[in-house]
Order: C-alpha cells, then structure tokens, then sequence
C-alpha cells in the first residue's frame, strides 16, 4: 500500500513539473512563430515552431526524469521530520537491509502512511511572468517589423539604405468616391496613382515614419492642399475634375522615399451613343398606303441614360412657302441586357401620320436626342435627321438645273407677249373704239414696245437711246408739237421717254443689274456680256421691234402684230442661248497677249518693298530642351531650361494628347539627372511634339588646293576642247 | 629496314608455313592456298593501303571561315590543302589557323586563296589582299542584310532609308520613330529591297527602328538606325522675277521660314518692282548671294551690263538656277544657249510625279514639266521625276554652277501639306548650285561597331572622340590621308570633335543586327576577290585508298579459312 502511495506522490511531482516547463514555454513558441512568420514567411514560421517544440520536449523529458527515487526521498526527507532522514529506505529491498535499518524502515512506513503529503513542486510564477516577458517582447518586435522589406533582398538592401534618409510611408489609403449618378462603388486605393471617374471625391489617409511637423498635397497646376492630422494619420480630400499630377510635400522630415509625381486621372464621362435601328436610310419616301412611321432607337451610355426625347419637325409647303411645326416627345426606352437597362436602352416610337397632318409634299423631320445622367450638366447626344417625304405634284420646273442656270433677263419676255397680247384686244375691240382713242391706246403699245426695245438695246450697247433723257429739254418743242397731231412720230418717242425712266425703276430691274455691272459701254461689237450668235438673234428681234413699233404708232396694231410675234420668237431664242452655265471648277488661263501686256496706265503705281517675317516657331522651350536631353551627361543637367519647357506644356495641357506624362517625365528627369531610362523615356514622350523646322540641304564645301586646281584644269581642258 | 617490311616479311612467312600445313590437305588444297595468301596480302593493305597519285592545285590553299555550311565542307576536293580559321565549323582532321597570316606562313607556297564560308573577318583582310581567287560564300542570314543610312541629314529635311532584307518573302518593313510610333511603311519587293523616307526633325541624335515583318506580320529582325540631323547655314539668294506667282510665293515663304537671307527683285508691271533686300545687281550683292534665281522673264529685262555681271559673278563661284515660267523668247534662248542649255519647245506638258523623290506613295500629287526639249552635253541631272524623266540640271560654269529648272508648280507640295518635302526639294538643289561655303563635313564611320576599328576621314590634327560617357580620347591623324581610326568599346552614341563642331555617330553593341554584320563580311570577302598573281599551278599527290575495304575482305577470307580449316580439323 505504500508502494502505491509513493508512485502517487512521485507522478503528481512529475506532472506538476511538465506543467511549469509547458506554461514557460507556450507564450516563448508563439512569440517566436509570429515573428518567424513577420520576418521569413510561414515556412519560416513553420521550422522555428518545430525547433522550439523539440526543445521544449527535450526540457520536459529531462524534467520527467529528474523525478527519480533519490528526488522522492529528497522531498520526503525535506518535507516530512517524521521521516528521521530515512526517506531513502522506502526504496529499499527489506531482505538486504541490517535488522536495524528494516525497523526503521517499517516506522517511516507506517508514517508515511498516516500524514497526507504533497510533494508538487510549487508554481514559479515570477520565472513564468519572466518567459511572458520575453514572448511579449519578441511579439512587439514582429509587430514593428517592416512589411515593405520582404523576401527581395535587393529591395531590402535598398529600403535599409534609404531608410535613413526618406521618410518612409507606412499607410497609403485613397478612398475614392465617385459621383452618385455612376452608381459605381466606392473603393480604397493603395497605390497613390488613382485612375477614378471625373468628379469622383478622393480622401487621403496617409501614415509617415517618422512623423512629419506638416504634409500636403502639391498639384502640378500650382495648387496645394495641406493634410490634417488626426492621430497618427494625415487626411486630405480633393474632387477630381481633371487629371493632375501630385506631389506628397513634407515638413521637418526628408521627403518620401518615393518622391516622383503621382497621377490622378479623371475618366471622362462619355456622351451617349446612339444607334438607329429603323429607319435604315435618312430619307424615307412616304408610300401612299402608309399610315404610320415606325422609328426604333437604341442608345448606350458608360454609367446610364437620363432621358430621351424625339424631335419631330413638319415642314409643310414649297418653294418660299415653308412652314414649319415642331413638337417634342418623351421615350420611354425598353431596357437591354443584364444592368436593368440603365447603360443600355431601346426606343420605339411610332409615329402617327395623320395626327401629325401630314399632307402631300411635306416632309417629316426626326431626330432623336439623348441626354445621360452626368452632374451638373448632362451630356446630350443628337442623332442625325431622318426625314420621311410625301413627295409633292411633278413640279413644272426643271429639275436639278437650279443653282447652275442664271437667268439674266427675267422680265421682259413677258412683257413682249403682254404687248402681243394688248395688240390683239386692241385690234379686237377697234369697231367700238373711235379713231383717235384707236390711236392713243395702239401708240401707248408702242411706247412700250419702244421701252422694251430700249432695254434690249442696252444689252447691245445702243446706250444712246437709253440716255433719251438727256434731250428732253431740247424736245420740249416737240412735245407740244405731238398735241397737234401723230404725224411726228419720231418726236413723239421724246415725250415718253421720261416715263420709261420711271418705269425702269420698277419694270424689270435685274435687268438694271446686270446693265449696271454686267456690259461695256463701248461699241456693240466689243459689248462682251453676250456671245456672237446671242447678239445676232437679239439684233434681229430689235429690227423686229422696230418694225412693230413703227406700226403700233401709226395705229395699225393688226400689221404690227407679225413683227411682234417675230420679235417674241428671236426673244425665246435669246431666252433659251442666255441661260448661262457656271462652270463649277477648274480655269484655263489664255496665254498673256505680249504685245497688249503691260500697255495700261500706270500713273501713280509705284516700286513697293517689303520683307517677309518668318513663322514664329513657339514650340522653342521644348527644342531647347530636347537638345539639352542630348548630352548624355548629367553634369550640364543644370544647363537645361525645365521651367520653360514645363509652363510650354501647362499652357497647352487641352490640346496636346498627353502633356501630364511629358510633365511627369520631365519632372523625373529633373530630380535625377543621371537616370538614363528617365532620359530616353522623356525624349521618347518629347519627339512628337517637337517642331520640324523648314529644311534647307548641305552646302557644298569649299574644294581645297588640290581640288580646285583639279576643276581650273577641267575648265580649262573643256574650253581647249571647245 | 621500316614496319612495312617487317610486316611483309612476317606475313610471307606465315603464309609459307600455311602452305607447307596445308600442303597435304585431303580437300580444298588449292583453294585454302590461294585464301591464305589472299588474306596475308589483304592484310597487309588494311595495315599499309596502297595509295593514288591524284592532280591538286598545288598553290591554292582552301579558308575555311565562319559560316561555312556542312554541304560546302563537303564538297572539297579531298586532296587540296585546307586550313580553319577560328570560329568555323570543320572536322578534326581539318588544320586550324589562329588566323590567315599564320596559314599563309605555313603554307608558304600558296598563292591563291580560296574563301569557303561567311567570309574573312576584319583582321584576316589584309592578309589576304590580292590572293583571294574566289570565294564560295554561305547563305546569307535571314534579316535586313543591307543598309543604307544616310550620313548627312539636313534638319527637317525628308531623308531615305534604304536596303535589302534577305529571304522574307511577302514581307514588309516598318520605320518606327523615337517615340515608338510607325512613320512609314512599305512591302519588301521580289529581292527584299525597300525604300523608305521619313521627315527628320530639329539638330539632334536620335534613333529609329527598322522593323523586318514576316507575312503573318511577326517580327523576324530589327535593326537600330541612327540618325543625326545637322542644322545647316543657309545660302544667301538672289531672286529675281518677271511677276509674282504661285510658285514664289511658297518658294518665298520657305526660304522666310528657313531662315535663307533674299534679295528680291519682283517686276510687278512695266517699270514697277517689288523688292525685298537689297537686290541690286552690282559687284557687292553679286559677292554677298550665294545663289541667284532668275526666270526668263527677269532675264528679257534685264541690260547687258547686268548680265555680263551676274555671269562673270558665276565664274567666280556664285550659283544661277535658271527657272522658265513659260514660252521663252527668243533672245533669252540664245542667251541661255551661252550659259549651256539649248531649250526648243515641244509638246504641251505632261504630268509628272516626284512621289518617289519625298516617299509619298499615297499622295497623288501631279506636278507639271515646262514643255521644253532641253539639250546640253554637259549637264547633270538635279532633279528626277519618277518616271524618270529630268527635271532639272546643272552643269559648272566657271567655279559656280548655272541649274535649268523646268518643274512648274512644286508649291502644290506646300499646298498639300507635304511642307518638308518642298524644302527638301528646294533646299537640295539650292544647296548643289549654290556657292561652296565651309570645310568639307568628315567622313563617320556608318556600321561602327563594338569591338570593331571605326575609320574617320578628314578630320584635323586635334581632332577627338567623346564617348557615351563623355570621356574624350584624342585621335592620332594619319598626316596624309587626314584619316584615324578608333576602337569603340561601348555602344551608343559617340562624337568627333572635329574643328570646333560636334559630329555624332552610333556605336551599335555587338549582338545587334546580326545579320547586317555578317552581310557586311561577306560583302567584303567579294571585294577581295579578283586577279591573283599566279596562273593555276597543278602537281600530283599520292592519296592513300581508304582501309575499311581490305578490311573486310580480309575479315570474309578469314572465316572462309576458319570454316574450311574446321571441317579438316573434324575430317582428322
């Protein structure tokens, strides 16, 4: 029985002590683990836990086998007077033992087994809080342990040397918060180039090592935004309307490690595009069974569509006579594809003709216009035209000859067949008339036929008659002469010029025109507005009107009347070879008449000088720069004008395709004049906005003795030949 | 006494004693005699094979070069002497030469050298001028194998890039310019030759890349071209017209813009002028111009006096480019018969293109040729259209020049937007008339290469070479040719300070544009070919018969004695 006691004492020792040593060890393996992990990675981790889980096995072995019987009867001794020091004799065979010591034996026994003993050794706190200590201590470690360093060990390297020298940015958050109409989802950016939609609100949360006195935000416009600290953090907030480059400017510490310009770009909110499913062609031509016009639509958008509205335009009448209605209507679009229809809409409308009042020869306008949902102002999109044409009457006029055809005596043609036309009443109605009334009305036939004759003369040049007027102060006589009687018919024209004259005014006044601008006032012959066999007609439909007048004058209108049909048909014929055609290109120039060339007056034409400046090239900073990225070395990198080159390109940021990259580039380049990738890239980026200068070739050098004694002796030799 | 004999001894021994054995033998007596002799007689050849006296070119001596391909190794005459240079693919039984002159040394009775291979590289050339009877070259490498990059370039001025790339067919090239983008394009034709012209831009070094694109438009070579654009000094003209036209006005415009000084002189009628400068045609203008534009109608007006100075002005150096605007009188045709040209109108003109002068395959443009038959022995040509015809010519008069120019509206060029082309037009020809100005421009080595002697010529004494680095080397001048030589040992771009002014070449690195390299050698091994000194010398050389057949007759008569020898062993 007190074998059994002493087992049970010697394993509640032993398991106590494999208790210590696990609690010491626990907190020193997981320490260890995590910064294995902080530092080497998980296979790292890995080794150092199963190192440490063999040592501590190995602790924990030695601690099991230190409770032997000599331990036991060590405490037994220590813990218990009872046991005299005897302890040992527990563990002793009773046969070897000397009569005196098995007495002894059987007191401790008997002891042993009437006092309730507790061997376990006692907890070691103060070394167990010290192995806490430690773990905590190695766990604070791995936590300051600098995650950018991993696994390269150039980039380590690197970052070590540097280190002393840049401030180090421990946190780089860049919320980004597009406008509410994109419906795209907030995100946090790490990298500080952000690529966002325009509008978008962007929140900087920064963290430096070490902490800076003041941080802000530098934007390549000129514009800065200081960042507010709240605790360790830096915070800064900024609308993103345009792409810009940006710079983190810090205070009291070095400068970023990574001190190159960022790049905000703002992605531009794209105008809707629309595609016209019907009508396939622009112009519709209306079939006469047609009731309805069926107009279908689809229309994209990057971040959805707003609204859409048809146009609708009815054009009624012809010719000068157009009027027009106009009238908007909403669609409501179908959507399509798997958003719900937000980006992507249909529209079909269809348009009811004889609501509209849609009648023969109108056309019918449409267009469709779609705005999106972009804020502040929408981006609206206009499709081109569709027009559906109900085709009017044949129309009498020749087609497709308007535009090219002038017609360059309008008027008078009519008025040849109106005097026909008066001729014929007035021979009509003679057995009514009374003689002189007879007379009166066939001389005021004349008198425009007289008229008429006049203007057609001009074209011929005959302006003599046309200045009548000039006389008439001189005719006065005559005049009075003309109450008498009609026997002075040759006066009487006199009287009644003036009235032509007013006539004019308002009688066929393009013809005034092309007088006025169009005819020389020379010679019939050298009269150049009409051509030969046009004025030979015109001629003979003069010799005709003379004809008729004389009759018409005289009061015989029925024998005027074959003169005036005569007259009325060379007019056709004129009216038919007048019609001049503009030729639309091309100009054959006559060879210059040598002999009549320069012989005009010249009186007052003076010599004249003048220079011609040559074309400002303001593309200069960016040459001068370009040849500076020339040299390769960097110790003239002080020589190059940056700030030239970069207002050049701050000045033109809208027009040219890409300036924040030049910028960028530039900037670079700049802050590290032996980079030779950052050269060649920025003279990559710089090549094609450089300007081409006018090219003029290589002169020829100067030939030396040899060379020109070698020509005179061709010269020479050519000339002795010759 | 030698092995030969002993053997022979042996073997005549060994078959008596074989006789006499078999002399006694049952079955087979003759036939085993006769086989042991055959086999004592083929054995002694497959020890010491008899040999033929075979003719050979005695004085030739084969360079086998690197490049050369297994079938041409096998083609050669077994009996020739043949000799390895470093780098080529032979047997071993083949002799090695660190290099030719050492072959020549060792041969020293050769006297004709026949190249098999890529040809002879740059250290071997001199060895082997005028020895080199012919040269069987390998296959040329599949790439741009040549290239021609001018060396040249007037700043803004239209440049060419030609050169052939080999076995691509149905390929094309393609020119990107320093920022990546493709300036020009074209389909190689039926030999892979190409020809492409691009628009350089301000003063400067830069570098292009010619693009080799196989049909499927995979990319089978790229070569660097580099480019260096000088900006020049203008020539100072003298213009004078008959009357304002199109043409002038571009031509004026132009000559604003690059910065070329005018004298103008414009009769805008009788007795009135336009002018710009002073265009005065005494002695100091005369002096001043470097060129004088003149049509036929300035020409009629002007007095004798004037023209006796402007010709004399061109005897002394100054140049004359002759325009015609259009039916010429006369009096100006027998005047210009003087100055060399004897002009007779001909049919109206016809439209001529000069697309393929500036690269404009696409353009369209049609100019037109003043309609004259222009005779005269003596001029060159300064101006082609594509289809051949003569623009323009110039012939020297005195130590000036004096050009004929008949193309009537190149200011359509301007008009359509091909502005550089137009003053690469004018710009070349005014710069062939006009007045030699300034020192010949040094000779740059063009297919400088890492590693490789680079020759520049007229350069001056103190003339020096910075590196990529910036590191300055002084040059050593040879006195007479006015040539040195340098030996880059980095890429990129160098420059010669010559005289004052920087002249940029490209140093390409070793592995680039292999094929080109290897064209080049091969190029080069061609120019050595031609007259040797000797006649064809033949002698005989005694070739010993190969082994393997007595060989294996000898192995075929043993077994038949083995066999027979057997069946006597059984019989006893």
């Amino acid at each position: 029985m007190s074998t059994a006691a002493l087992d049970h004492l010697r394993r509640t020792a032993a398991q106590r002590k494999l208790a210590i040593v696990a609690l010491a060890a626990l907190p020193l393996v997981v320490a260890a683990a995590v910064l294995a992990a902080r530092i080497g990675g998980s296979i790292a981790a890995f080794v150092v836990v199963v190192l440490a889980l063999a040592a501590t096995a190995a602790i924990a072995w030695r601690a099991w086998c230190s409770v032997d019987e000599g331990w036991l009867a060590r405490r037994l001794d220590a813990s218990a007077v009872q046991m005299d020091d005897s302890a040992a004799l527990l563990f002793h065979d009773g046969a070897a033992l000397s009569e005196l010591q098995r007495l002894q034996q059987m007191r401790v026994h008997a002891c042993l087994a009437e006092i309730n003993l507790d061997l376990r050794p006692a907890w070691p706190w103060p070394r167990l809080f010290v192995a806490c200590g430690v773990a905590l201590v190695l766990l604070i470690a791995a936590a300051t342990w600098q995650p950018s360093a991993r696994s390269d060990t150039e980039q380590r390297s690197a970052t070590a040397h540097n280190a002393a020298a840049a401030t180090a940015l421990v946190r780089t958050r860049i919320a980004v918060e597009p406008p509410a109409y994109t419906h795209v989802t907030p995100s946090d950016e790490t990298s500080l180039d952000v690529k966002a939609p325009e509008g978008s609100r962007l929140r900087w949360s920064l963290r430096f090592d070490p902490e800076p006195q003041a941080a802000a935000l530098v934007f390549h416009d000129g514009s800065r935004m200081a960042l507010t600290r709240d605790g360790a953090d830096w915070h800064g907030e900024r609308a993103l309307n345009a792409s810009v480059l940006y710079r983190i400017a810090l205070d009291g510490v070095p400068p970023p490690a990574d001190d190159r310009l960022h790049r905000l770009d703002a992605i531009a909110d794209r105008a809707p595009e629309i595609r016209v499913l019907e009508p396939e062609k622009t112009l519709t031509v209306l079939d006469t069974q047609q009731k309805n016009w069926y107009l279908a639509f689809e229309a994209d958008d990057d971040y959805g569509i707003a609204a859409a509205e048809l146009q609708i335009t009815l054009a009624q009448g012809s010719g000068e006579n157009v009027k027009f209605k106009e009238q908007t209507v909403a669609l409501e679009g179908e959507p399509v594809g798997a958003d719900g229809g937000v980006k992507h809409q249909r529209y079909r409308h269809r348009l009811d003709l004889a609501a509209l009042g849609v009648a023969q020869g109108d056309d019918v306008v449409v267009r469709l216009a779609v705005s999106d949902n972009r804020e502040p102002k929408p981006n609206i999109t206009r499709s081109a035209s569709f027009i559906l044409r109900w085709p009017a009457q044949a129309s009498q006029e020749s087609a497709g000859l308007e535009g090219v055809v002038q017609k360059t005596m309008p008027a008078y043609f009519r008025s040849q067949r109106q005097i026909i036309i008066d001729s014929e009443a007035l021979q009509s109605e003679k057995p009514k008339l009374d003689d002189k009334a007879f007379l009166a009305r066939s001389d005021a036939i004349g008198v425009d036929q007289k008229i008429l004759r006049l203007r057609y003369g001009q074209f011929l040049g005959e302006e003599s008659e046309t200045h009548a007027q000039h006389a008439e102060a001189a005719e006065q006589a005559a005049d009075s002469a003309h109450e008498h009687g009609g026997e002075h018919d040759d006066h009487d024209e006199h009287a009644h010029a003036p009235r032509a004259g007013q006539e004019a005014a308002t009688f066929g006044k393009e013809g005034d025109i092309v007088a006025e601008f169009g005819h020389v006032h020379d010679i019939a012959e050298a009269a150049t507005l009409l051509d030969a066999e046009t004025k030979a007609t015109l001629k003979s439909a003069l010799a005709e009107m003379w004809q008729a007048e004389l009759h018409l004058r005289q009061g015989r209108p029925d024998e005027a009347l074959p003169y005036e049909y005569r007259a009325l048909d060379f007019i056709k014929r004129v009216q038919q070879s007048t019609r001049i055609y503009l030729e639309r290109v091309g100009l054959e120039l006559p060879a210059p008449d040598e002999a009549r060339r320069l012989s005009g007056e010249r009186k007052g034409v003076e010599d004249r000088s003048g220079s011609l400046a040559a074309a400002t090239i303001d593309d200069a900073p960016l040459a001068r720069l370009w040849s500076g990225l020339q040299r390769g070395d960097a110790a003239d990198a002080n020589a190059i004008d940056w700030s030239g080159a970069e207002e050049w390109l701050r000045a033109r940021e809208a027009s040219l395709p890409d300036a924040l990259a030049v910028l960028a580039a530039i900037d670079r380049t700049r802050r590290d004049p032996a980079c030779a990738e950052c050269r060649d890239s920025l003279r990559a980026l710089l090549w094609p906005l450089l300007p081409a200068p006018a090219a003029t070739g290589a002169a020829r050098a100067t030939p030396d003795a040899a060379g020109r004694a070698y020509l005179d002796a061709l010269q020479s030799d050519a000339g002795g030949a010759r | 006494m030698n092995t030969a004999a002993i053997v022979a001894g042996v073997l005549v021994f060994s078959v008596l004693l074989g006789v006499v054995r078999s002399r006694h033998a049952s079955r087979h007596r003759t036939l085993r005699i006769g086989l042991q002799i055959a086999a004592a007689m083929l054995l002694y050849f497959s020890l010491f094979p008899p040999t033929l006296p075979e003719r050979f070119a005695s004085d030739e001596l084969i360079v086998l070069t690197p490049g050369a391909t297994p079938a041409q190794l096998a083609q050669l005459s077994p009996a020739a002497s043949v000799v390895a240079l470093p780098g080529a693919d032979a047997g071993r039984a083949i002799e090695r030469a660190p290099d030719l002159g050492t072959a020549l040394r060792r041969h020293a009775d050769a006297r004709r050298l026949r190249i098999v291979g890529g040809g002879l590289p740059a250290r071997d050339i001199d060895a082997a001028r005028g020895l080199v009877a012919a040269f069987d070259a390998a296959p040329l490498s599949r790439g741009v194998v040549e290239l021609e990059i001018p060396g040249n370039v007037s700043a803004g001025s239209v440049w060419r890039l030609g050169g052939r790339v080999e076995s691509v067919d149905g390929g094309r090239v393609e020119l990107r310019d320093p920022s990546g983008a493709v300036v020009a394009t074209r389909a190689l034709d039926a030999q892979g030759r190409f020809d492409l012209r691009a628009a350089a831009k301000g003063d400067g070094a830069v570098l292009f890349a010619l693009n080799v694109l196989d049909r499927d438009g995979a990319r089978i070579d790229a070569v660097t071209v580099p480019l260096a654009a000088r900006a020049n000094v203008p020539p100072r003209i003298l213009l004078l017209a008959g009357a304002p036209d199109a043409e002038l006005k571009y031509l004026r415009r132009w000559a604003a813009d690059a910065g070329l000084a005018a004298d103008t002189r414009m009769m805008l009628s009788e007795g009135v002028t336009y002018s710009e400068g002073t265009p005065a045609l005494d002695g100091e203008t005369l002096r001043r111009a470097d060129v004088a534009i003149v049509d036929e109608r300035a020409w009629a007006a002007l007095d004798a006096q004037s023209k006796k100075a402007l010709i004399t002005a061109v005897r002394d150096g100054l140049g004359l480019l002759l325009r015609v605007t259009g039916p010429l009188p006369a009096a100006v045709a027998a005047e210009w018969v003087e100055l060399g040209y004897r002009l007779e109108s001909t049919e109206p003109p016809s439209a001529v293109r000069i697309d393929g002068l500036l690269g404009r395959d696409d353009a369209a443009l049609t100019f037109s040729r003043r309609a004259f038959a222009v005779t005269s022995p003596d001029a060159a040509s300064l101006l082609r259209a594509d289809d051949g015809s003569t623009l323009a010519w110039s012939r020297n008069l005195g130590s000036g020049r004096v050009a004929l120019w008949l193309l009537a509206d190149s200011y359509k060029l301007s008009l359509g937007g091909a502005s550089a082309g137009f003053g690469t037009l004018w710009g070349d020809a005014l710069a062939a008339v006009a007045r030699t100005r300034g020192a010949a421009s040094p000779s740059l080595p063009l297919t400088a290469r890492i590693d490789e002697r680079a020759v520049l010529c007229g350069v001056t004494d103190a003339a020096a070479i910075e590196s990529t680095t910036g590191a300055h080397s002084e040059l050593i001048v040879d006195a007479t040719t006015h040539c040195a030589a340098y030996w880059p040992d980095m890429a990129g771009w160098h420059s010669l300070l010559n005289g004052g002014m920087r002249w940029p070449f490209y140093v390409r690195s070793r592995d680039e544009a292999h094929a080109l390299a290897a064209a080049s050698t091969v190029r080069a091994t061609y120019a050595l070919v031609g007259e040797t000194s000797s006649a064809m010398g033949t002698a005989t050389r005694d070739r010993p018969l190969p082994r393997w057949p007595f060989f294996l007759a000898w192995l075929a008569v043993a077994a038949a004695l083995w066999w027979l020898e057997r069946g006597a062993v059984a019989q006893s």
